[in-house]
């Protein structure tokens, strides 16, 4: 049973079980997934994919003052097929829905989401009555696992926020926020 | 000088000069649609390059709810519904001397385009066509440049209204 | 699919590809859609919109206050130039005196501005080429530029420091010793960018000869910036229409004659020069005095009719043409960007190249695509 993006969001516990049924090895051993976890929260590669303003504070983080590098996230893949957050930077439009999609559906599991900056998390400033171009939040689209406030964002925010996704890998099921 | 090859011109049927300190232009005229191509071929020839050109929806019967009358819809009586009016701006290098050449184009009128003779006014033309639904007869490409190919509606018309059947769901509240 | 072509393939030995509108070398959302001949381009053709917003109707819904944070977010790399030509336009219309710490300041902030946008523009540039030390040197260099003017604004990235009739804080003594110190310090590091990029005959090789823009292009695209100066042409903003306060400034405007992506790139490094030339002039004159106009109306409204106003963006000429219909909401806010008149001369320029020149070219004319999509 193939599950779409809209029915991910719904937060519904059979749904999620039945995802991770899918996309989880046969055999779980505890100490293995723990060990797992623990090396996927330090060597996250994201997705170079900057849509717009943020997506220059990505790069900043990238670069030398602030580098992502130390803490194993600094390797930007160009294809989703190697990467494995998604730092959705800037605001997403319609027509950039599709694409978003094939991405998210070409990166292999375990795979995260960082929305990152106000356009992402529900419009931002270009949120209105009466808007028609852009789509108001990425969770409307891809699963979101951190969300960062900011237009844009510090760079020491963006940082915090893989930290954070870190925190959240290594929890695994027990993450409480 | 352009200016009296222009009033000669007869595709102007009007011309005034601007004050530049203020406006940003120097003359401003108006076309006949039809005679487009031929005002823009003579601006060409003259050494002069097509700084931008825009859409500007004034159909009456269009415009929303705002109370205010301003000066060029004071002389649009009941029968004028309005039009869209396209704007032209032509500069030449070095000192500025800005032309604006304006037109009407009535609902249901296509414009003529002068991708022909300035090869820079194909996109222009094509963002018109997409935000406001102007045709362009002539056009060598004419399809929609900022929205998707499939999209229903043109934005920046005065009455547009979202139909996009996934505007509920791209919408947060 | 919503954004698919109907290609039918008629000879079986070129082929469409792709490239973006997620890449890593198309500098933001732009889609080129490249129809090959092994590895020759037959014809790009450039889709946008991937990255709209709706700024102009945005601009149609909200008071000509309210319309200022989007300014910055246009081209957020030259986001305080952006900002500022809003302001400037808006002040030129109702005729707004802005004092002249206010003036001189905005210069200020402006060519820094400027300079930033061109390191991120040397480091990425040179990333698509293959190169990833420009871009560390060059990001370094431009955080202490951004510390700046946060120290002053708050903002990194979106600036709203312009206001109708000045800008919103004045500088302090701090704001002056740390431009005057950068602009030292950044006068040695042009050399060393020039030997590390301009002098490296890898960047040179790929390069030089390649992207060259036919002459005709001028008069049919209004070319504009860097572009239009690598072919000649000593045209520039501030120098043809000045605004601003530029006129009391000397500087000179860089030509190149071959109309390449190397004669760009040079054009792109002495503008550096040149800006750093104007802030120092500037931190020389800089008269105290207030930074915000003594009487600006609460309410603006414009008198009713179309206004023009140009400034030089780090990427060409950026233009407002404002219709106003008297009230203090716009009837029709129209932005002409540099990128949008660049990336629409790219099926003329690109043909005949090779695959990896595509990226070269699309390096070289320096696009930021929510610019052209606005």
């Amino acid at each position: 049973m193939a599950l779409q993006a809209d029915q991910i969001n719904q937060g519904d516990d059979a749904q999620s079980e039945e995802l991770l049924r899918q996309v989880g090895p046969l055999i779980h051993i505890n100490t293995l997934e723990n060990l797992l976890n623990h090396a996927r929260a330090r060597s996250l590669w994201p997705l170079s994919f900057g849509l717009a303003c943020c997506a220059i504070e990505m790069m900043a983080v990238g670069a030398s003052r602030f580098d992502l590098d130390r803490i194993g996230a600094g390797v930007f893949r160009p294809s989703a097929r190697q990467a494995d957050v998604m730092i959705l930077a800037g605001t997403i439009s319609r027509k950039m829905i599709d694409p978003i999609q094939t991405l998210w559906d070409q990166m292999p599991a375990p795979k995260w989401a960082i929305a990152m900056g106000g356009c992402t998390i529900d419009g931002g400033p270009f949120k209105y009555p009466g808007q028609y171009a852009i789509v108001e939040g990425a969770d409307k689209i891809v699963p979101v696992d951190v969300y960062v406030p900011g237009c844009p964002p510090r760079p020491e925010a963006l940082y915090a926020a893989l930290l954070k996704l870190g925190e959240k890998i290594k929890a695994g099921k027990n993450f409480k926020g | 000088m352009i200016g009296e090859k222009l009033q000669e011109h007869a595709g102007i049927t009007e011309s005034s000069s601007a004050d530049y300190a203020v406006s940003g232009y120097h003359h401003v005229h108006k076309a006949l649609a039809s005679e487009l191509p031929a005002v823009a071929a003579l601006f060409f020839e003259n050494g002069y390059y097509l700084e931008t050109m825009t859409c500007i929806d004034e159909r009456a019967s269009a415009g929303d709810e705002k109370e205010k009358k301003d000066d060029a819809e004071d002389e649009q009586t009941a029968e004028d519904p309005g039009a869209f009016r396209l704007v032209y701006q032509f500069d030449k290098a070095g000192a500025p001397e800005r032309h604006l050449i304006t037109t009407r184009i009535a609902s249901g009128e296509s414009a003529s385009s002068i991708a022909g003779v300035f090869a820079g006014a194909d996109w222009y033309e094509r963002e018109v066509f997409d935000l406001y639904g102007v045709l362009f007869a002539k056009h060598p490409d004419l399809r929609r440049i900022l929205m998707p190919d499939d999209y229903i509606g043109h934005p920046l018309r005065k009455d547009f209204s979202d139909q996009d059947p996934r505007r509920e769901e791209m919408a947060s509240e | 699919m919503s954004d698919t072509i109907e290609i039918v393939a008629q000879d079986r030995d070129t082929y469409y590809l792709n490239m973006g509108p997620q890449h890593p070398s198309t500098h933001g959302v732009l889609r080129l859609v490249l129809h090959l001949d092994g590895e020759r381009i037959i014809d790009a053709d450039p889709i946008i919109g991937y990255g709209h917003r709706a700024h102009e109707k945005m601009a149609e819904n909200r008071d000509y206050l309210q319309f200022l944070p989007n300014t910055s977010r246009i081209d957020y790399l030259s986001g305080m130039i952006y900002n500022l030509a809003y302001c400037q336009a808006i002040e030129k219309i109702l005729a707004i005196e802005v004092p002249e710490r206010a003036e001189y300041i905005r210069i200020i902030a402006g060519e820094l501005n400027r300079i930033s946008s061109h390191l991120l523009w040397l480091g990425t540039y040179l990333l698509d080429l293959g190169g990833i030390t420009p871009f560390l040197y060059g990001f370094d260099d431009r955080e202490k530029i951004l510390d700046i003017l946060d120290r002053v604004t708050g903002s990194r990235l979106t600036y709203s420091y312009g206001r109708f009739g000045g800008v919103t804080m004045d500088v302090d003594e701090v704001f002056l010793e740390n431009t005057a110190e950068f602009i030292e310090y950044f006068e040695g590091r042009i050399p060393v960018f020039e030997e590390l990029v301009i002098g490296n005959v890898i960047f040179q090789e790929r390069t030089k000869g390649v992207g060259i823009f036919p002459s005709e292009l001028i008069q049919h695209y209004a070319l504009s910036g860097p572009s239009l100066r690598a072919m000649g042409i000593a045209s520039d903003v501030r120098k043809d229409e000045p605004y601003s306060i530029y006129e009391r400034f000397e500087f000179k405007v860089p030509t190149q004659q071959a109309g390449d992506c190397f004669a760009r790139s040079l054009i792109r490094i002495e503008e550096m020069r040149q800006s750093l030339k104007i802030i120092a002039q500037a931190l020389r004159d800089i008269p105290s005095g207030p930074v915000m106009a003594a009487k600006v109306p609460k309410r603006l409204r414009p008198p009713a009719g179309e206004y023009c106003f140009s400034v030089e963006s780090a990427r060409g000429r950026y233009q407002h043409f404002i219709v106003s219909d008297g009230s203090d909401v716009p009837f029709r806010h129209k932005l002409t960007t540099p990128s949008f008149v660049n990336v629409s001369t790219m099926s003329k320029v690109m043909a005949g190249n090779m695959l990896s020149d595509a990226v070269a070219i699309l390096g070289s004319i320096d696009i930021v695509v929510p610019e052209i999509d606005r």
